[in-house]
């Protein structure tokens, strides 16, 4: 079968009603599940698994990966407006959104983020349909050496992500990797600054840290603000929509992110999160009016967004086409397969021709669908933002707590959350990017795990993971993106000198 | 009317009160039971739990939910369910690795197979040896002349340092005096790619995740760690066959809380056994790769000891215990 008929049978297979309703249920509950932040679309989809045993295989994985796709949507929706991630791929969401939100622009915010999401999820949904299992064949040319290459070139980009000076970046960079070594040593097991909490052994838990890193610590500079009564921003309904100036500077970044978002979601780990800043990196470097960033540039969100829904598509190729789970997400949709008898692997597409179109004809429906969802809410949303500044500020502690508790029912997060804001409010005073921390924090296990696999691979042979090209151009390309804005400066002063 | 309700209440208080020890066991299960997985979704031990919880729901008359809470090798949720409180709503379905390899490595609150409850033996999930479909090796034999030629030139994938995959291949290493080196992953589901990829040659595997792939062609399976040939690779021997004892696997105890009242555990026990017989369940269970294998409590609580101590001679071996 090829990717057209494969694609018009998909069709048949989505819109029998059971199925379009499997669809319809799935992006409902993850957008709701976007917008909270705390529950992810990974416990929602688990909570859901047995209501699914009553569906056919296809409807059930239809059911299971709107959920998914779907929460990928509404995760901007906090962080945009209250500075709230619900999950690291939105963390960089928050650097811009948040600051258009300030400056009464969160209905284009929003409106783009929809937009961008709606794109890369019909690039990517098209992206596997016609050479998804070409490009599962690239994602498994990715072994130890490369994850742990792919992480050094994320933290190469990271360092270079805001306009703070590289020395301060790398302090923050240093900070996130050395939180990142708490917990259990991934390869001998031995428990490392655990202080004898057994739940401190699976390490530090991203979401309360992203949480009390941006929303609690806004909380406090609000509380700081309020001193100086300040006037509740007005949107006009005019303002929802995006100028038409908005939409020149972002159908580029868009289009980028989206590509980019993609190819990133092949390959396993934090992909969507290393695929998120790297758009961000690469839009202050192409904008125009780089200055902007930081202080409401749209494109720093239009990429983003599109690079994150890129990410979540992509990341169906290895799952659907090898059987492989990169992502917690996939193992989810795994099991689901599993409990249904689906025989997966690469023989899913030729034995259940119906649950691999299916679904990938499902993702077309599901996006649209989201798309009609989510944009009449843009204007429920920011009206949020006419309420005075004291019930905004509770109904954040609010989503950051219960949130917080609802990853694990544990008080110990509570913790992690609320020193983590107070930590991030003194570094922001002293112009220190916790953004940056949060991030390494999260490629700091990866890096460490991949590292020691690589190791174990050479069996000693160090100079073996540099001779490895893919490895060798990521870690070109990382110095390069480290040491570029010298390099130019000292041209330019050559060439004017 | 009003006067009828309220006798009604008290004498329900008083029945609460006064018969409170058999009326737990008696009403038991009231409400829905939790299952705890210490495992991320889509690995063995969580499609057992699923498949496991969903046949045993009509027995018990209650929902049983699943629940994963990964971590620190499952000694986590394990730990949270060993410490719960011994009602019967909490159940955990762990690993042979967490339950009798994790305390000889690091201090747990558990330790032996007395500081919990099993209920049952849910499964055995068998070890098998398998390479890359473009390895020139077809045989475990050739596998054997290959690594004895070169040593440490077949890099081995296992589940992860600790594993029963690893400690398998490490007693093979010192059993056939070979020396196929071991890189660890985090699971056997992180292993496949990289087997795939070209970046170890073979693997220590279990059937769920290898047999896709021997199906469309791109692995082989060698040979086996069981006491007899597997059903889905006839002709792949046993190790026993090729002349070194290793006879190692996993196996997933159902357990709960030390302290489970006796007629509890015995409702929980005789819902998974009837569940584990149940048709629809074994053929599921056995077409991806399990081997049912079902013991009561206190048999199971022997090989439980039994795993406990070889696995302590093993790691002292190895030196991969407690420093």
């Amino acid at each position: 079968m090829n990717a057209l008929d494969g694609i018009l049978f998909g069709f048949s297979v989505a819109f029998e009603w059971r199925n379009l309703l499997a669809c319809f249920i799935g992006v409902l509950i993850g957008t709701v599940v976007g917008v909270l932040p705390g529950i992810g679309p990974v416990g929602a989809m688990a909570l859901l698994l047995p209501a699914t045993y009553a569906l056919t295989p296809a409807g059930a994985l239809i059911m299971l990966a709107g959920i998914y796709y779907g929460s990928m949507y509404g995760g901007s929706t906090t962080a945009i407006l209250l500075k709230v991630p619900g999950e690291v791929s939105s963390v960089v969401t928050t650097l811009d959104g948040y600051e258009m939100a300030q400056r009464g622009r969160a209905g284009p915010a929003l409106f783009v983020a929809a937009i961008g999401s709606f794109v890369a999820g019909t690039v990517g949904v098209v992206g596997l349909a016609f050479i998804g299992p070409l490009l599962s064949k690239v994602a498994l040319t990715f072994g130890p050496p490369e994850y742990c290459a792919l992480c050094l070139l994320g933290l190469m980009v990271l360092s270079r992500l805001t306009d703070s000076s590289l020395s301060r970046a790398f302090v923050m960079v240093a900070a996130g990797l050395a939180l990142s070594t708490v917990g259990m040593e991934p390869m001998s097991g031995t428990s490392r600054f655990t202080f004898g909490f057994l739940k401190m052994s699976q390490g530090i838990d991203l979401v309360p840290i992203a949480m009390g890193m941006f929303g609690v610590a806004e909380l406090l500079s609000m509380a700081e603000r309020e001193l100086k009564t300040q006037a509740p921003i007005r949107v006009r309904l005019r303002e929802l929509l995006p100028t038409k100036e908005d939409w020149q500077r972002s159908w580029p970044p868009i289009t980028r992110g989206s590509i980019m978002g993609f190819l990133f979601g092949l390959v396993p780990g934090p992909t969507a999160m290393i695929a998120t800043f790297t758009s961000y990196a690469l839009e202050r470097k192409l904008s125009r009016h780089p200055e902007q960033f930081g202080k409401g540039a749209i494109e720093g969100v239009a990429g983003p967004e599109a690079a994150n829904n890129g990410a979540a598509q992509g990341a169906f190729i290895p799952l659907l086409t090898l059987g492989i789970p990169f992502a917690p997400a996939s193992a989810m949709l795994l099991t689901a397969l599993l409990i249904h008898g689906v025989q997966t692997g690469p023989l899913m597409m030729v034995n259940n021709p119906e649950v691999f179109w299916g679904v990938v004809s499902s993702m077309y429906v599901g996006n649209f669908m989201l798309l009609v969802l989510n944009l009449p809410l843009i204007g429920v949303f920011v009206s949020l933002l006419r309420l005075p500044m004291y019930l905004i500020a509770s109904v954040v502690a609010l989503l950051c707590l219960v949130g917080t508790y609802a990853i694990s029912n544990s008080m110990l997060d509570i913790w992690v959350l609320l020193i983590s804001g107070v930590a991030a409010y003194l570094l922001r005073k002293l112009r220190f990017e916790p953004a940056i921390l949060v991030l390494a924090l999260a490629l700091g296990p990866i890096l460490e795990r991949s590292f020691l696999q690589s190791l174990y691979l050479v069996q000693g042979e160090w100079m073996e993971i540099f001779q490895r090209p893919i490895t060798a151009g990521m870690i070109i390309t990382g110095l390069v993106v480290l040491a570029a804005p010298a390099l130019l400066r000292q041209f330019r002063g050559s060439a004017a000198g | 009317m009003q006067f009828c309700r309220l006798l009604k209440l008290v004498s329900l208080c008083a029945l609460a009160l006064g018969f409170a020890a058999s009326a737990v066991a008696q009403s038991y299960p009231s409400r829905p039971v939790t299952m705890v997985v210490p495992y991320a979704p889509g690995g063995g031990a969580d499609i057992i739990a699923r498949l496991l919880a969903d046949a045993m729901k009509p027995h018990l008359g209650q929902p049983v939910i699943v629940t994963n809470r990964p971590g620190g090798q499952g000694t986590i949720g394990t730990a949270d369910v060993i410490q719960a409180k011994p009602d019967g709503y909490t159940i955990a379905l762990s690993a042979v690795a967490t339950l009798t390899v994790q305390p000889h490595r690091q201090d747990l609150p558990y330790n032996t197979p007395d500081d919990y409850e099993p209920i049952i033996k849910a499964a055995n999930l068998p070890i098998m040896f398998s390479v890359h479909a473009k390895t020139p090796w077809t045989t475990m034999k050739e596998a054997f002349d290959f690594i004895r030629a070169n040593p440490g030139k077949i890099r081995v994938g296992s589940p992860g340092n600790g594993s029963m995959g690893h400690l398998t291949l490490a007693t093979l290493n010192s059993k056939a005096g070979t020396r196929f080196a071991h890189v660890p992953y985090l699971s056997g589901a992180e292993s496949i790619p990289s087997m795939l990829g070209g970046h170890v040659e073979a693997l220590v595997v279990h059937p769920p995740e290898i047999l896709p792939h021997t199906a469309a062609g791109t692995a082989r399976v060698l040979a086996t760690f069981e006491e007899k040939r597997n059903p889905s690779y006839p002709d792949a021997p046993t190790f026993r066959e090729l002349g070194y004892d290793v006879t190692l696997g996993v196996y997933y105890p159902l357990i709960g809380p030390k302290g489970l009242p006796k007629d509890i555990r015995d409702k929980l026990y005789q819902a998974a056994k009837a569940a584990l017989a149940d048709p629809t369940f074994s053929a599921g269970v056995k077409s991806r790769g399990f081997v049912l294998d079902t013991k009561e409590p206190e048999a199971f609580r022997q090989e439980l000891w039994a795993s406990y101590r070889a696995n302590a001679e093993i790691l002292k071996e190895l030196g991969l215990g407690k420093k």
